[in-house]
């Protein structure tokens, strides 16, 4: 033990003067700070857009109010805007904003929080689907993916690690100083894991600074319910996810000939984990749970609607000819009620199909540390599929209620009150329970784990041959 | 002890190189077969592009049939619906689908991130629905597996791999002190070198670019001249990509003191040009270029129909001036007293629609403006990566980029504007004195222009995409420069 800390130490000199291990570490560095700033910058804007979606539900509920208030002191009444109309307000007049605010460390990764909605205005009209998220972001840019942390730890960090560790033990063969250490009473093991755990201590410093400086600087997490247990999840997996990749630079290594295969055969199976397998991966949940097809969507709405809209394009259309409005709002109440009937089983599909696919690629997620850091890092940030998909069941449920309020006032033919707009439902989003996320990341963090271990074997047992020493390039 | 390699012996001359250029192709070739890992990594690479290949065409058909089905379905909802007033059939309105585009199945380009279906109706101009990002899994951001990404990623590495040794090998083995006493000129030698991972990459993808060509007529047999050439001008541009790593290879490793130096420089440069350049432009243009959201250009729509256009006259004056230039080109000026109600009502339908028009081209050249400067900015970084040129192309010739689907776009919205006029223009000229009572039926209908949308051909690509062209040429000329420069000067101890 007292040896591998003199290993650790001596290691620690020798790499203060390579040049070439700072130089990337610089690089690195600058690399996280521009993903913090971007992600920082990103979670800013989203929080005044939603900010702003809810200051206008709130200025356009006050304003109907008001006007209602200062008609039932005798101002005249237009119908198309009438604020004490349940039909028209529900309809067209006060469409009410669902937020889903974004999670605590939301700028650590940006996942799939760029193209789902993060803000739904939902009247009483029927709801098929919510626009894609579009926030003036070209589509070719939103292709290439975000510059987030997520994607500086998930591609980038491993091939750091790769730059500092592939030629630990074969770096020092090739320089003719493995032998010269070797005469001292150390082991091999204790030489290479110091040296490993040396440079495994400066990156995870590294890591370490930025990774949780930035968010806890600009974020302010700690003070946020449920911020502290997504930190310490969100630094267990760094931690995890880097020593995966040292045990595995070190199999490498231990195994390896030559400094510059060790460089390839890292690198391929950088390619291995990082790209291929999550392709794969995607392809097999494509292949399995295929999304149902949004272009069928379309026409079975449009199928389902037929009767609803042209009975209701045949009202609006008419420019020229007066409706009456009670009998307006009672027909479409039970033109609506026809069409959701018959297109909820579709819509139901659709999200038992998502469901499914977001099961499997939970059960997909082990086969690479890859995909365990990104969707465990998603997980944390706020930004997954899952948290979304609890947002949108809630979002149905306020849709419901908004529909129940408005419907049931239309159908008596009551007029609205100013206390009915004081009890009009407003959506706030409740997060899940954090058991459920500290389950899902623990079992990641748990796996990574494994890898870790896996590794470890591995390059222990490529230790322990004989010709660890001597062998060279073929 | 540096010696420099200047010999112009009688290799030189043209008759003896070509075969001289062959013995050393084949010497190097001989190499790099005898060693067992390039053809694992050969295979896999192969194996990956066959499966991708296959993968993307299977769903591009899917996705293309469904496409068309649907497209056929909304037109026979459109042609089957009810009597009614046309102006209420043009609230009723129809949808038109996005064909998919040329070559989608090679790469994906942006259309997991776009919506496929217009909604065309009176009064506006609907956002694209549909859009497939939004039932995708997180997993979807590791890019997927398509060509194009095994082409942009994979194969510059399987380059590097074979080619960082090529002459810092030899200098290590001392073999390079041979060559060069053997009196043979160094471009002859580079030109060995360079044809030498030309052939090796030749024999993983001569036979992926076959399939790739079958897979395109297969695709599109009887209008396929278009995607055939589309498919020729995206080789050509993935050839100079791979030019440009060949070169810069044997650049480095010729300049390179050991060949683990010239491997972590290669390797460096591949992290640089393929990972970080492409995301961090893409990233950084957004912030450079702010664009506005849809939601922000309708609200603008929105306040312009009501209030006029910024700047301009405000709405009554403008529609009064369009309903007056419109009957003037009618030749009904000031016969308004013996025109009844119908025509006044369908005059009026066309200049509400003309004036919304203007405010929607007004409002949408601007985001199109804004959006271009997106990607100029993202396409600018091109200089800094290689990677972004063959990629903006790669998209381009696939007709799966931003411009190709602007294209439809725009395609769509000319289309719901004859249908809104030619719908109005029956109300003015039939109606009569039943007004909104006038029904009009199938016969009408039918006579809607159908909508049919062609990719265009490739030289408009080529058009929209010069400044990618020209820097992935600079690149490649870049990089035989310093292929041949670093050999000529080359130290052979």
């Amino acid at each position: 033990m007292a040896m591998l800390w003199t290993v650790f130490r001596v290691e620690w000199r020798s790499a203060r003067r390579e040049r070439a291990l700072w130089a990337v570490l610089a690089l690195f560095t600058v690399l996280a700070t521009y993903a913090s700033v971007s992600g920082w910058a990103l979670v800013r804007t989203e929080a005044t857009v939603a900010a702003g979606a809810q200051a206008e539900d709130r200025g356009r509920l006050a304003r109907l109010r008001a006007e209602l208030v200062a008609m039932e002191s005798g101002a005249a009444p237009r119908h198309a805007t009438d604020p004490r109309s349940p039909h028209v307000v529900g309809r067209d007049l006060a469409p009410r904003a669902a937020v889903l605010p974004p999670g605590p460390l939301a700028m650590v990764a940006v996942g799939q929080r760029d193209v789902l909605p993060q803000v739904v205005e939902l009247t009483t009209r029927p709801r098929v689907s919510d626009p894609a998220r579009d926030d003036g972001k070209s589509p070719s840019l939103r292709a290439s993916g975000s510059f987030d942390l997520a994607f500086v730890f998930v591609f980038l960090l491993p091939l750091v690690v790769v730059a500092l560790a592939y030629d630990l033990l074969t770096g020092e063969r090739e320089r003719g100083t493995l032998a010269l250490v070797l005469a001292q009473p150390v082991s091999l093991r204790t030489f290479v894991l110091g040296k490993a755990l040396s440079r495994a201590a400066i990156l995870l410093a590294t890591v370490g600074v930025l990774g949780l400086a930035t968010p806890l600087a600009l974020g302010g997490p700690v003070a946020t319910a449920g911020g502290p247990l997504r930190l310490g999840l969100y630094a267990a997996l760094l931690v995890a996810y880097v020593a995966f990749w040292f045990f595995v630079a070190l199999a490498v290594d231990a195994w390896g000939r030559s400094s510059a295969a060790n460089a390839l055969s890292l690198v391929a199976l950088w390619l291995l984990f990082v790209v291929i397998v999550p392709g794969l991966a995607s392809v097999a949940v494509d292949t399995i749970h295929p999304s149902p097809s949004r272009v069928e969507l379309v026409n079975l709405a449009r199928e389902a609607a037929r009767d609803a809209e042209s009975t209701q394009s045949s009202l609006e259309g008419n420019h020229g000819k007066v409706v009456d409005p009670a009998e307006l709002g009672r027909r479409s109440i039970e033109v609506q009620a026809a069409f959701e009937a018959e297109v909820a089983p579709v819509l139901a599909r659709f999200r038992e199909q998502r469901h499914r696919q977001q099961g499997l690629v939970d059960r997909l997620r082990f086969v690479s540390p890859a995909i365990l850091l990104h969707e465990g890092l998603s997980d944390v940030a706020g930004s997954s599929v899952t948290r979304h998909q609890g947002f949108a069941a809630q979002v149905d449920t306020f849709h419901a209620d908004l529909k129940s309020f408005f419907f049931t006032r239309q159908e008596r033919g009551a007029p609205l009150a100013a206390a009915d707009y004081d009890a009009m439902p407003a959506f706030s989003y409740r997060e899940p329970p954090d058991a459920e996320i500290a389950a899902r990341v623990g079992a990641s963090v748990l796996a990574l784990a494994l890898g870790c271990a896996a590794a470890l074997a591995v390059a222990l047992a490529g230790l322990r041959r004989k010709d660890a020493v001597t062998r060279s390039a073929g | 002890m540096t010696e420099r390699a200047t010999s112009t012996g009688a290799a030189g001359r043209s008759g003896s190189r070509s075969s001289l250029v062959g013995t050393l192709v084949r010497k190097e070739l001989r190499e790099v077969v005898r060693d067992g890992r390039f053809r694992v990594v050969g295979l896999v690479a192969f194996g990956l592009l066959v499966a991708s290949l296959a993968f993307g065409l299977a769903r591009v058909r899917a996705v293309a049939t469904e496409r068309q089905d649907a497209q056929r379905e909304a037109e026979h909802h459109w042609q089957t619906q009810d009597a009614k007033n046309p102006h209420v059939a043009a609230h009723y309105g129809t949808h038109v689908f996005k064909p998919t585009g040329a070559l989608p199945f090679v790469d994906p380009g942006i259309e997991p991130f776009v919506g496929s279906s217009a909604k065309l109706e009176a009064h506006r101009r609907n956002d694209l629905e549909a859009s497939p990002a939004l039932d995708a899994t997180g997993l979807s951001r590791f890019g997927g597996l398509s060509v194009s990404a095994v082409l942009q990623l994979l194969v510059p590495l399987l380059v590097i791999a074979l080619g960082f040794g090529a002459w810092s090998a030899e200098r290590e083995r001392g073999t390079l002190r041979q060559l060069a006493s053997l009196g043979v000129a160094p471009r002859v030698l580079v030109s060995g070198k360079a044809l030498g991972i030309v052939a090796a990459l030749g024999a993983v993808l001569g036979p992926a670019l076959a399939l790739g060509a079958a897979a395109t007529w297969v695709w599109a047999p009887p209008a396929g001249s278009s995607s055939l050439a589309r498919f020729a001008a995206m080789a050509l541009s993935y050839l100079a990509f791979f030019g440009v790593f060949v070169g810069l290879t044997l650049a480095v490793s010729a300049r390179a003191s050991t060949s683990r130096g010239a491997l972590v420089a290669l390797l460096g440069f591949w992290v640089w040009a393929a990972l970080i350049v492409p995301r961090a432009a893409a990233d950084a243009a957004a912030h450079i270029a702010p664009a506005p959201s849809h939601a922000a250009i309708d609200a603008a729509v929105r306040e312009s129909l009501e209030r006029g256009l910024p700047g301009g006259p405000p709405r009554e004056e403008r529609l009064t001036a369009i309903t007056e230039a419109m009957m003037e080109a009618q030749g009904w000026k000031g016969a308004e007293m013996l025109m009844d109600a119908a025509l006044l009502g369908g005059i009026e339908l066309q200049s509400e629609a003309a004036y919304e028009n203007e405010v929607i081209d007004h409002h949408f050249a601007q985001l199109a403006a804004a959006i271009e400067t997106q990607e100029r900015w993202a396409e600018a970084a091109a200089v800094l990566s290689p990677v972004v040129a063959v990629r903006t192309l790669s998209m381009a010739f696939a007709g799966t980029d931003f411009a190709h689907h602007r294209r439809f776009a725009d395609a769509a919205e000319a289309h719901r504007r004859a249908l809104v006029d030619m719908l109005n223009q029956n109300f003015a000229e039939k109606a009569g004195t039943a007004a909104w009572d006038y029904r009009a039926g199938r016969e009408l209908w039918e006579k809607a222009p159908a909508f049919r949308h062609e990719p265009p051909p490739v030289a408009w690509v080529a058009s929209q995409k010069g400044s990618s062209v020209l820097a992935l040429v600079g690149w490649l000329a870049l990089a035989t420069i310093g292929a041949w420069q670093s050999a000529v000067r080359m130290r052979v101890a």
